[in-house]
């Protein structure tokens, strides 16, 4: 770089940041990420003390739809948290997009449950008026809203390059994980009151963190 | 010395523990980086500007690189973010502005121009990507940039809004 000849400002410039440079602890995802697990496993027990587990798990024998929503919800949930603590270290070139296939795989629910709710429109009806499904997403999205926090402050902490992606991703991420520990109570089997509900609290919770977390990690 | 992966990712590791020293000669080693990476991606007035803006960037996101990643990634992803946020917020100015060429030597050219703007505006469809050259770049009004790319007015608009969102989302996209 012999030809380069900055100017003097610049100079100033590089001058006086090192001379104000601290020693600083590169940021760690392990740390957040412990946070969020207890986090996580705080409500889960709170969310059974205060409305009980399922009936199927209190007989030992698990339903097959919980076991499935509770490891699509656990991989969406693990895939995004993860894909969240790496965008707070930027890098050309290393965008994941394991997130997406995740995602895809999850939205296999709400599309399989809106063919059954075509098949039998008063189940659907009946699902879709239930006040337990109210009660499902106001828990799922109070929890979402809990993990959320871990993650803006780890973005604000970080540098993330794409705000947008950032808040969408935190968004499912934190859905996934509140309606996770939801899952471990709801005693609702129905394909169509899965794909409505638990989407739902996806979703939204997703569409929520697109719009208010890029302003709290934009820099 | 040169401003190779190995010698930047020693000197920001040794930065992030407190060094003084290896922490400007550092910034000596990206300050004309950037300048390379910004040379004809911005108006000539605002270069110097943004090059000071993406090393105080640096500064204050400094413990973001993980120190068992490269480093030149992450520096390019930083100077893009600032790149193309800079560009969002130019206004239209002078048509005459001319470019001042800086003569840069070209040491691991390949892999450095890779993580560049140029890429990034690259992936750009063409009239997207010439849309936000006249009018963001270059300066043009959005009359004179219709005239000069054969785009209406409004299209020119669209284009450079388009173009600009896209290139924000992909900041850290290397295809």
């Amino acid at each position: 770089m012999a030809e380069f000849s900055p100017n003097r400002q610049l100079e100033a410039l590089m001058d006086r940041l090192a001379a104000d440079v601290a020693p600083v602890q590169p940021l760690e995802d392990r740390p957040t990420m412990l946070v969020l697990v207890t986090l996580l496993l705080v409500a889960a027990v709170l969310m059974l003390a205060w409305l009980g587990l399922r009936p199927d798990l209190m007989a030992g024998q698990p339903h097959p739809m919980f076991l499935l929503r509770c490891g699509t919800l656990a991989v969406l949930g693990l895939v995004s948290v993860a894909a969240v603590l790496a965008q707070a270290h930027p890098g050309v070139g290393r965008s994941n997009a394991g997130w997406k296939v995740a995602a895809a795989m999850a939205l296999l629910f709400p599309l399989s449950g809106a063919i059954m709710a075509l098949d039998q429109p008063e189940h659907a009806m009946a699902m879709a008026g239930s006040a337990s499904g109210w009660e499902c997403l106001r828990m799922s999205l109070a929890t979402a809203a809990l993990c959320a926090v871990p993650m803006v402050l780890h973005l604000r902490r970080g540098a993330p390059v794409a705000p947008q992606r950032a808040g969408l991703l935190v968004g499912m991420a934190a859905g996934s994980l509140g309606a996770l520990s939801y899952n471990l109570h709801c005693p609702y089997d129905s394909m169509v009151y899965t794909g409505l509900w638990y989407g739902l609290a996806v979703g939204i919770a997703a569409v929520a963190g697109r719009l208010v977390v890029p302003r709290l990690i934009r820099w | 010395m040169t401003s190779d992966e190995a010698t930047l990712a020693r000197l920001m590791c040794a930065a992030q523990a407190g060094d003084a020293l290896a922490y400007r000669q550092l910034l000596g080693m990206a300050a004309p980086l950037l300048m390379r990476w910004f040379r004809r991606k911005v108006a000539p007035a605002d270069l110097d500007d943004l090059v000071q803006d993406t090393l105080l960037a640096v500064h204050q996101r400094r413990a973001s690189w993980d120190p068992a990643r490269p480093f030149l990634p992450w520096l390019a992803a930083v100077a893009r973010y600032r790149w193309v946020d800079r560009l969002r917020r130019a206004r239209v100015r002078d048509a005459d502005a001319l470019f001042d060429d800086i003569a840069v030597e070209s040491g691991e050219a390949a892999l450095i121009g890779r993580l560049g703007c140029d890429r990034l505006l690259g992936m750009l469809p063409g009239p997207q990507a010439a849309a936000i050259r006249a009018v963001k770049i270059e300066g043009l009004s959005v009359i004179e940039a219709a005239a000069r790319l054969g785009q209406s007015g409004s299209m020119i608009k669209v284009n450079v809004h388009r173009g600009l969102k896209r290139m924000a989302a992909a900041v850290d996209e290397d295809r």
